[in-house]
């Protein structure tokens, strides 16, 4: 009995990996919502496509948003961890980017409630992550534009900044924005207007007041 | 429409330069550590591990209720016993006359009962009720001291009946008893009338046997029983002394 149900979960993960592998060369894309339910099945396959499609984009999200990496790396596991355990319980009722996100911003203000100590200074080396995917033929206005951007992103206030985020890294509308981080649609709207504008004012200004 | 007003609020310049700033990737040891956590995880929505739950689920639900409705059905059900028992209101006439000795158990145990069951059994209640207790009504003969050794040869009786009596009397009120210690005395009455096995007379049977005595018997019950068990008595009163004269009829 337990040699078969062994040997049926196994099957199906098999037809699950190969139709995963196979999916984009048929020009078809799982959707988030069926790899996490194909996940809740128990296939682990469909969690790493799941995963791999997220996690950068998650990383740096929470990287900018907690400007402390050890920090960000404890929230991304906590994350992740909740989304697995989640799995039985998941259903596919909103687009799954908005609810990986809606954890992350919770587990974020958890981390803000439970640990001050990302107030304390800034521990996320701007200089470093701005320049350290420099490329020769990138010239220094375009240096200076990044690093005047890395700087301005850390300067806004925590509600902006994750707005702009959540619009920029998880590519999420002003909708979901505003489901995500449970305030209104103007109020999402007018922080990322605001939270735009001052990035690229920092961009486009000459001087480095930042500095000053 | 909400993506026109997105577009207000995006700009293509800050989206491009923050894409070439934002080039961060997960650390492979994360990577390596949430894979890991999701790979084990145990299997806890797999439908295998969790088909025979519900059948069960639902096999134990109704063997249980089956369970409850057999043992409320076998359940002793005392007060249904006791208005079995309990011989129905006369409406015209009346066959077969109670005997006196246990009528006024039998009014009181339906005086003891509860009000609503009062109300299903007007008929039987109204008379009960109207009834006196026995050892009240016994006949007092008036002169005579054969008179007053009959009704006192017919005591035993009576002290049986009080017995019944005892039983259906104040003991058995609610507020004397518990339901419980009610069901069981009013079980016992019942008993003890089905073993009688005979209708419940007006008067014993030792008065009876005279006329006289028998005569002033139920002339001293004409106010406390109904008309009909009255007639009843004189009915059988003139069958067995059809040459009786009534004392004041002369």
């Amino acid at each position: 009995m337990a040699q078969g149900v062994t040997t049926a979960a196994n099957t199906a993960s098999l037809c699950s990996r190969v139709a995963l592998a196979y999916a984009p060369r048929m020009g078809h894309v799982p959707d988030d919502g069926a790899l996490m339910l194909r996940y809740k099945d128990g296939d682990i396959a469909a969690f790493e496509t799941l995963y791999r499609r997220h996690n950068d984009a998650l990383y740096r999200y929470l990287l900018r948003l907690c400007r402390h990496r050890e920090s960000a790396e404890d929230i991304f596991q906590e994350v992740w961890g909740k989304i697995i355990k989640s799995r039985d319980n998941y259903r596919v009722t909103a687009k799954f980017t908005t609810f990986l996100y809606r954890v992350a911003h919770n587990c974020f203000i958890d981390h803000l409630r439970r640990n001050k100590r990302h107030a304390n200074g800034l521990e996320f080396d701007v200089d470093q992550h701005a320049g350290s995917n420099d490329q020769p033929d990138m010239d220094t206005e375009r240096l200076l534009a990044k690093e005047r951007l890395a700087r301005a992103l850390l300067d806004l206030p925590d509600e902006q900044r994750d707005v702009f985020l959540l619009h920029e890294e998880a590519g999420l509308s002003i909708d979901e924005i505003a489901a995500v981080t449970g305030s209104k649609r103007e109020t999402a709207k007018s922080r990322l207007r605001y939270a735009v504008n001052k990035l690229r004012d920092a961009i486009s200004e000459p001087v480095n007041h930042y500095d000053e | 429409m909400t993506n026109d007003r997105d577009n207000i609020t995006a700009d293509p310049s800050v989206s491009a330069t923050y894409r070439q700033l934002a080039n961060e990737t997960t650390p492979a040891s994360l990577d390596e550590k949430v894979l890991h956590r999701a790979a084990a995880l145990p299997r806890a929505g797999s439908s295998l591990g969790r088909a025979w739950m519900k059948p069960v689920a639902w096999a134990a639900t109704i063997g249980l209720s089956l369970a409850i409705v057999l043992e409320m059905t076998q359940l002793p059900q005392a007060p249904l016993d006791i208005d079995a028992v309990t011989p129905p209101a006369p409406t015209d006439a009346r066959p077969a006359p109670a005997p006196a000795s246990l009528e006024p158990a039998a009014a009181e145990e339906s005086r003891s009962t509860k009000p609503t069951r009062h109300r299903s059994e007007t008929g039987a209640i109204e008379e009960s009720k109207a009834q006196p207790m026995v050892p009240a009504a016994a006949p007092e003969p008036a002169s005579a001291p054969e008179a007053k050794r009959a009704p006192e040869a017919a005591r035993p009786k009576v002290i049986e009946s009080t017995e019944l009596q005892e039983l259906a009397d104040g003991d058995l009120t609610p507020a004397g008893r518990s339901d419980a210690a009610y069901g069981n005395a009013a079980l016992a009455v019942s008993a003890k009338r089905m073993l009688l096995e005979q209708p419940l007379a007006l008067c014993p049977e030792t008065v009876r046997e005279v006329a006289e005595d028998w005569y002033q018997c139920i002339e001293a019950q004409r106010n406390a029983v109904s008309p009909a068990r009255i007639a009843a008595e004189l009915e059988e009163f003139q069958k067995r002394f059809p040459n009786f004269e009534v004392p004041g009829t002369e």
